[in-house]
């Protein structure tokens, strides 16, 4: 996995939760990396999970609210640094729409060896669309941080109900957006 | 905040900046082979290019000339600077005809719909030519832009009619020997008959030299003596021996005299180089004359049947070209008789037949030699394409045949054959007269 997830959740952990903790949970956790990320290298999602599990151990959060709240953090970080990239789009299905043959045809060309997950966008109607979410890492939690601070960026007035598909392990979810009348 | 957190995080972030320019270095690397690798394919395709024989050029969709190669520049006789921005119309005559040559002019000449096609184009003199244009869309970061492919087929057909007349030259090379025996063979009695008349002339010269001394030395002797003297000079059979050998040469003479000729003016015929016009042309005669020339190449081979129709109209084409024809099909159909294993069995024969149908005349040349194998039968126009052994035919006659007649005249060329029994080559020519 990419080494922005990574500096990004100590960024957030050190942003939310403060230094010490950042230090407790790199003691507690013995990762391979030692945790001296950078964000151009790659890391095995291992020590994300590691990392996300400790948290919520020192913070009687669940791990699965964590990441949600991660996955905010790290769209509110990519819309700053990344805001070339979505400038053109003005909701936040057009950026669903885009994510697969768009934005990730881009990472793809920067990192040849991203292992990225599938999103596939449905519009179903004029108020609602679905966004079929699958990936080889149990990320959904993660998916549905992003989506849901995206709905935020583009002050969008939807409501987006997700729902977790067989095997249940995370790996699999559709998220329904629906448009607010 | 306890001890030791900010020794341990800048230890952490002193751990990361290394790994991150170890990275960046392995990056940097990676990126300048890729740069290179990319550099070098880049200049390859430039080459190429740069170098191809045909006109690439580019052009959006509102005509404008965006890039081209050097072949563009030869072909329409503009430097690059001169048509980089300028209307793709330039290039193109009558061009109040075809404005506006819009997205969906150029889209329905596209190579998914005409593969290619012949146009004319305009070069920089005002000359109009004629060429053969294959149109494709392409597409590049999202701006669409179409790509000409252009060939100039004029230069073309005055390169196929150089290497149609070397052919020819080729041909009546490879002949010449033959023809030369054609030649000796009644120039030889031609001689031979003239020493004979040259002699007989002189044992004549003998008796009038003595009938002149008689008549201016004795005007009155007696005519028995005078008939003796006749007799004696005349001698046995002598006067009947002349009298029968000496027409006899003559006409050898005569005939071998015109053998020649017209073995020549068949070779002057045959040897023409021919102009771009077309004139008219009895095929009767031009069969004629490919008999003839070709004598040597045969005679010794098979026989040939001629069935010639007496009334057939004249045919305007361009008449080296088709000498060229006749003379490749019945060298063909010989080289056939030649090859065919039951030729001992058998005597080649060839028949030539010309009739006329409708606004066609029509010629075939039929053989009783090897015939073509079916899987071949398809291929035998193919340029290169040749059964026979190496070094005896470059597959270049039959090729050169089909492009005559159905391109050069628009005409048509079909064969039938049994594998081992012959083949026939059938020729349409329109009239056009």
């Amino acid at each position: 996995m990419k080494g922005v997830v990574f500096t990004e959740f100590v960024d957030f952990v050190e942003t939310k939760y403060g230094l010490e903790l950042v230090d407790l949970l790199f003691s507690n956790c013995q990762l391979e990396s030692g945790g001296a990320y950078t964000s151009i290298a790659t890391y095995d999602v291992k020590e994300l999970l590691q990392l996300v599990g400790e948290l919520s151990r020192q913070t009687d959060v669940s791990p699965s609210k964590l990441v949600v709240e991660y996955g905010r953090h790290l769209f509110r970080f990519f819309a700053r640094t990344r805001a070339s990239m979505m400038s053109h789009l003005s909701s936040c299905e057009e950026l669903m729409a885009s994510v697969e043959n768009q934005i990730h045809v881009d990472v793809r060309k920067l990192y040849p060896d991203a292992e990225l997950p599938s999103i596939k966008f449905e519009r179903v109607s004029d108020l609602q669309s679905k966004v079929h979410y699958q990936s080889a890492r149990p990320l959904a939690d993660l998916a549905e941080g992003l989506i849901l601070e995206s709905v935020v960026h583009f002050r969008d007035p939807i409501t987006v109900v997700r729902k977790d598909l067989p095997p249940g392990d995370g790996c699999i979810a559709e998220f329904v957006l629906t448009r607010n009348v | 905040m306890p001890d030791g957190i900010y020794q341990r995080m800048f230890e952490r972030e002193r751990e990361a900046r290394k790994r991150a320019e170890e990275l960046l270095e392995s990056m940097s690397l990676e990126l300048f082979a890729a740069y290179t690798q990319l550099k070098k394919s880049s200049e390859e395709l430039f080459t190429i290019f740069r170098s191809v024989t045909d006109g690439i050029l580019t052009f959006d969709s509102t005509g404008i000339i965006e890039t081209l190669n050097p072949a563009v520049e030869r072909i329409f006789g503009y430097a690059n600077e001169e048509l980089v921005g300028r209307n793709i119309a330039m290039l193109l005559p009558n061009r109040e005809l075809e404005f506006p040559l819009d997205d969906s002019f150029w889209l329905n000449r596209c190579s998914e719909v005409q593969p290619k096609f012949s146009t004319q184009g305009l070069n920089a003199k005002g000359k109009v030519f004629e060429m053969e244009l294959s149109v494709s869309r392409a597409s590049q970061a999202g701006r669409e832009f179409y790509v000409w492919i252009v060939r100039n087929t004029q230069q073309i057909r005055s390169i196929e009619r150089k290497i149609a007349v070397s052919q020819r030259l080729e041909a009546i090379g490879q002949l010449a020997a033959g023809m030369s025996h054609e030649i000796n063979t009644p120039i030889q009695y031609v001689h031979e008959n003239t020493k004979f008349l040259r002699d007989a002339f002189e044992a004549m010269e003998s008796v009038l030299s003595q009938v002149e001394h008689h008549l201016s030395s004795d005007p009155t002797e007696e005519p028995s003596t005078l008939s003796n003297r006749f007799r004696e000079l005349f001698g046995g059979n002598r006067l009947a021996f002349f009298r029968t050998e000496v027409p006899r040469a003559i006409a050898e003479t005569i005939h071998g005299s015109n053998r020649v000729t017209s073995i020549v003016q068949a070779i002057k015929e045959f040897a023409h180089p021919g102009n771009n016009e077309k004139t008219a042309l009895d095929l009767n005669h031009a069969i004629a004359s490919a008999i003839t020339v070709s004598g040597n190449h045969w005679r010794s081979e098979c026989e040939i049947e001629t069935n010639l129709d007496p009334n057939l109209p004249m045919t305007l084409c361009h008449v080296a070209e088709i000498n060229q024809v006749i003379l490749n099909l019945l060298i063909n159909a010989c080289d056939a008789i030649v090859e065919n294993p039951m030729q001992a069995s058998r005597p080649g024969k060839i028949v030539i037949k010309t009739w006329h149908e409708a606004e066609f005349v029509k010629l075939s040349i039929s053989d009783n030699g090897m015939g073509i194998k079916r899987e071949n039968l398809d291929r035998i126009f193919t340029m290169f394409f040749t059964t026979k052994a190496v070094g005896k035919g470059t597959g270049q006659g039959l090729a050169m045949v089909h492009s005559i007649i159905v391109e050069h005249h628009g005409g048509n060329i079909d064969v039938v054959s049994q594998p081992g029994e012959g083949a026939t080559f059938i020729i349409s020519l329109p009239q056009s007269l």
